[in-house]
């Protein structure tokens, strides 16, 4: 059963990432290919707090969000200048950044040793030590964050963030404060991310700057792309499937070990090829008009 | 797409129905199964990770057709960690639902570190194949096979510094935990035998290009320079066309074959050291040897580098001596991993392939006899290397170097 | 100052690969205007063509490496050809575009880890030439970057300008559906600069492999480097991408004669991500760029 709950816990707190993404690239357009980065500075964050300042868990969470906004700002607000082609780069910049004061700033975060040790999540002297008892607490905390993404979908607020990425002088006409409206997507997101990173930390107690490099940040684009872009049901859908998918691939039997690795790669890139091909707009997406 | 939705749901429920049922059944095993961690893939992974899993499939092949243990056959299920954290956590918890296993072998330390309280939580003995300082510890039910890089540096370093009046020392290394916590351990270490430690250069893991670490290190003057590589000939050997020779004092992963091909002339004269592999104080080895060449091929014994094989090769045997042990002493349970770590801790010094191995209970790591060689040039043929033995340091010297 | 020298001309040298990548890359971007990266893939096979044929067939390191280069463009080719064409057909995504190219990437780096495994290939072993520039010493393959980098530059600018060839590729790059109105041939076009492309990023891979030495995951760091030096030369511009791959050299090179060789990498994204913030459209780039999401 612990394998199961360990992908399930894994599924939840992934999708957390992949849905607050959503609101960037899906919703309003922005390509920031640094979400690993948020993801990381909360983990971080959550982690030194509950480790060095001995804070429980939902206050670190809630240090950890916050810093993690305010940091966020140091992308989105040159970012609103900065074309749809460039931005690639932009925040891609900001993610080696972030994951290169991961890896060196040793004295404050271990460097590439990583911190072993965090204590569970624990509330009113309650510990979600136990697998059944993380997967409750992520189950809210996952379910939370949907609903909320979902109001957000669905409000006004979601539909100026739709029309900033079909066309965004139209939305600026009608007399919308763009300017706003993408800084404050840019900090919902990265708080939500900062929430997965604060649950991620308890989870295997022990991090490390592998975790929240380029490579994460590709895996959560992907999930988008997959599970079709601007629909909650398919960036879940995509998450649950490419968060599955590998661990699928690990009952493939007798494949002689020299091959493994490269074989399962070789598998989920297949995948992904004929998938762009044949549906280009994922899971759930609509093609375009 | 309805269709897709009721895939992922049917894939949900099939993965349900592959993890029915946990835990280790306590009693009298049919078969026995151990679980093995590796990173088969990813940028970790070299031509060392094929030998070590090779080397631990012989031992379970020797051991089965020799009747097993008590008569059963043993298993050893292999799985992908690709040297992450999370991955490790995802093999290990596979590992012990889907296929019960009570001790496991993890290679890398990212796995390691995050599997540690895994081990410590659902007692299972995890048997750890990293050499980083930082893992000294980290679990009560983590122990560790190879010679950890502290030991081999205590013993390379009091030759270089008794026999080759070495004063100063850099250090050059992987930008990775491995090579952050020999940094840690050396500055430490050199001040404490009064050595100068003039300086430390680092590159990541995946770079090519060396030469501003280079051109920086060069300026150290230092007698010696300590290199904790893992595969990067290269930086030999870019320093060498830049000029720079200096006394290299460097980690066991030098010691494999290819490694000295391609770093080329600069390696000549290099220190290096492994767990003792010579044949006339391991006659074990020669047995591997031929058993090894029968199921893999002649020419197919690695040419440097049998250490790694040899921690790989002992590992199952270990498991085997820990079981029957347990049985010996009439425990019901001893195909768990409570018992199976009371039984390592138990145990007399176990009897290796390379030598005697003691577990020390507070930190988990193995002391073992250790071997010192020199990159010499190939008398046969010019302009190519070899290691020659220089030294030996039995585990009770090593002990007693602190 | 003795540390500065070598550093400058050290991170010339490594600048100029970075050139090459940069200006193989805007050749693709600039006429297609999508993020196709599967010169990646093609990267790392070049490199691992070039260890087989001078490791396994024998050949001399030139003559192999031409071939490596007639391998890559065939392969780029193929790929183009096969599916990089057929996804732009069915969509106009650039997500989906880039998504495509990247697996097409994954696939062939996993492939090369199946059959050759994931270590460190090198064509070359053994003692090699060093020039001498006063008390600065340049191995031969440097040197070889730097001609090779300046050629190709010059060479293409004369393509640009005057061949029938280099004309299409740029009014393409313009304007896309004028250029089919008139009736240009743009996917054959397309396909034929992509593949240019692809051979000269190729051309870093043989030199690396015969300098430092390949590995199946080098593909995609050579995106990456070819995405920044293209970003920070400015999208639209030949030139700025192979100043922007000479400035990434340099600036990595020589920031560590002031800071930490560790904090090399960083120092180098901070400058990347100061520069677009401050100049959102790149040293040299073209303004009223179009994309589509």
């Amino acid at each position: 059963m612990d394998y199961l709950l360990h992908i399930l816990i894994i599924i939840l707190i992934n999708i957390i990432l992949t849905v607050s993404f959503n609101i960037l690239l899906g919703y309003t357009g922005i390509f920031a290919l640094c979400h690993a980065a948020f993801y990381g500075i909360g983990a971080y964050t959550a982690t030194l707090l509950m480790k060095n300042f001995g804070l429980a868990f939902f206050p670190a969470l809630g240090c950890a969000v916050g810093l993690t906004v305010l940091l966020s700002l140091i992308v989105a607000i040159p970012g609103l200048r900065i074309h749809w082609d460039y931005m690639v780069i932009f925040a891609f910049s900001f993610q080696m950044i972030a994951y290169h004061v991961m890896t060196n700033w040793v004295d404050l975060t271990r460097g590439p040793q990583g911190i072993a040790g965090i204590p569970p999540a624990a509330i009113f002297g309650y510990s979600f030590d136990s697998k059944v008892s993380f997967l409750l607490l992520c189950l809210i905390i996952t379910s939370g964050v949907v609903y909320l993404v979902k109001r957000i979908e669905s409000s006004s607020f979601g539909l100026v963030l739709k029309g900033i990425k079909d066309d965004e002088i139209a939305v600026k006409s009608v007399g919308k404060n763009v300017t706003a409206y993408k800084i404050i997507s840019f900090m919902i997101a990265a708080g939500l991310a900062a929430v997965a990173g604060a649950l991620i930390s308890v989870y295997i107690s022990y991090i490390a700057p592998g975790y929240f490099d380029l490579n994460t940040s590709i895996f959560i684009l992907i999930c988008l792309i997959f599970g079709g872009m601007g629909s909650i049901r398919g960036v879940i859908l995509g998450t649950v499937v490419l968060t599955a998918l590998p661990e699928l691939l690990r009952f493939i039997p007798n494949l002689p070990s020299a091959i493994l690795g490269g074989t399962r790669d070789l598998i989920y890139a297949a995948i992904l090829i004929l998938f762009m091909l044949f549906r280009p707009q994922g899971i759930v997406g609509k093609t375009r008009q | 797409m309805k269709g897709i939705e009721v895939g992922a749901i049917l894939m949900g429920l099939w993965l349900g129905f592959l993890m029915c049922g946990d835990g280790v059944s306590a009693k009298e095993p049919e078969k026995y199964v151990f679980g093995g961690s590796q990173a088969l893939s990813g940028p970790a992974y070299s031509v060392v990770i094929d030998t070590i899993v090779k080397g631990a499939n012989l031992a379970v092949e020797e051991i089965n057709q020799q009747g097993g243990i008590g008569g059963k056959k043993m298993e050893l299920i292999w799985e992908d960690n690709k040297a992450r954290g999370p991955e490790g956590v995802a093999v290990l918890n596979k590992l012990i639902s889907i296929n019960h296993v009570p001790v496991a072998t993890i290679g890398y330390t990212a796995p390691i570190m995050a599997c540690a309280p895994i081990g410590d939580q659902k007692k299972v003995l995890l048997l750890g194949q990293g050499y980083g300082p930082a893992l000294a510890g980290a679990g009560k039910y983590l122990f560790h096979i190879p010679a950890n890089e502290l030991i081999l540096i205590r013993a390379m370093l009091d030759y270089a510094k008794k026999d080759l009046n070495v004063k100063s020392i850099g250090l050059i290394h992987v930008n990775d935990d491995m090579g952050i916590s020999v940094k840690e351990f050396l500055t430490g270490y050199c001040q404490k035998i009064g050595i100068k430690f003039a300086g430390s250069e680092a590159f990541d893991l995946a770079a090519a290009d060396y030469s501003v670490q280079i051109e920086k290190a060069k300026r150290w003057k230092a007698d010696a320079v300590y290199a904790s590589v893992h595969v990067h000939p290269a930086l030999i050997r870019q320093s060498t066309e830049k000029g720079w020779t200096p006394l290299w004092i460097a980690c066991p992963f030098t010691t494999y074959a290819e490694y000295l091909t391609q770093a080329g002339r600069g390696l000549n004269g290099a220190i290096s050291s492994t767990a003792d592999v010579s044949v006339e104080r391991n006659p074990a080895l020669i047995r591997v040897k031929e058993s090894w060449e029968r199921k893999y091929g002649k020419d197919s014994w690695p040419k440097g580098g049998v250490h790694f094989l040899g921690y790989a090769y002992d590992i199952p045997y270990l498991v085997k001596t820990l079981a029957e042990y347990g049985k010996k002493k009439g425990w019901e349970d001893y195909w768990t991993g409570e018992k199976l770590r009371q039984a390592i801790l138990e145990i007399p010094p176990f009897e290796g392939c390379m030598g005697k191995i003691a577990f020390d209970p507070k930190t988990g790591l193995s002391y073992r006899n250790v071997q010192l060689f020199r990159a010499v040039e190939n008398p046969a043929q010019k302009d190519t290397y070899q290691w020659s033995p220089i030294g030996f340091y039995s585990y009770d010297q090593i002990q007693k170097l602190d | 100052m003795d540390l500065l020298l070598p550093l400058i001309v050290d991170g010339i040298c490594t600048g100029a690969r970075y050139a090459i990548l940069g200006m193989g890359f805007a050749l693709i971007f600039n006429t297609q205007r999508m993020f196709d990266i599967s010169f990646g893939g093609v990267y790392t096979w070049c490199g691992f063509a070039l260890w087989i044929l001078v490791r396994y067939a024998g050949l001399n390191i030139i003559v192999a490496g031409v071939v490596g280069l007639g391998l890559a463009f065939s392969l780029s080719y193929l790929i183009q050809k096969v599916y990089m064409a057929k996804m732009r057909a069915r969509s106009d995504s650039a997500v989906s575009i880039m998504l495509g190219s990247m697996a097409v990437l994954m696939a062939l780096e996993a492939i090369a880890t199946i059959l050759w495994g994931g270590g460190i290939r090198n064509a070359r072993s053994g003692d090699v030439d060093v020039f001498k520039l006063g008390s600065i010493q340049i191995l031969d393959i440097k040197f070889y970057s730097l001609i090779f980098a300046v050629s190709i530059f010059l060479l293409f600018r004369y393509l640009f300008k005057r061949t029938p060839l280099g004309l299409n590729a740029r009014a393409i790059a313009t304007n896309s559906l004028l250029s089919r109105i008139v009736g240009m041939e743009t996917e054959k076009i397309l396909t034929l600069t992509t593949c240019l492309g692809c051979t000269i990023i190729a051309l870093d891979a043989v030199l690396v492999c015969a300098d430092t030495g390949v590995y199946p995951a080098i593909g995609f760091q050579s995106v990456l480097i070819a995405f920044m030096a293209m970003i920070l030369g400015g999208i639209g511009s030949f030139e700025g991408a192979a100043v922007g791959g000479l400035m990434i050299g340099l600036v990595r090179t020589v920031a560590v004669y002031k800071f930490p060789t560790l904090w090399q990498e960083m120092i180098l994204f901070a400058i990347l991500f100061l520069i677009i913030a401050f100049r959102p459209i790149g040293l040299f780039g073209i303004k009223d760029w179009k994309s589509e999401v």
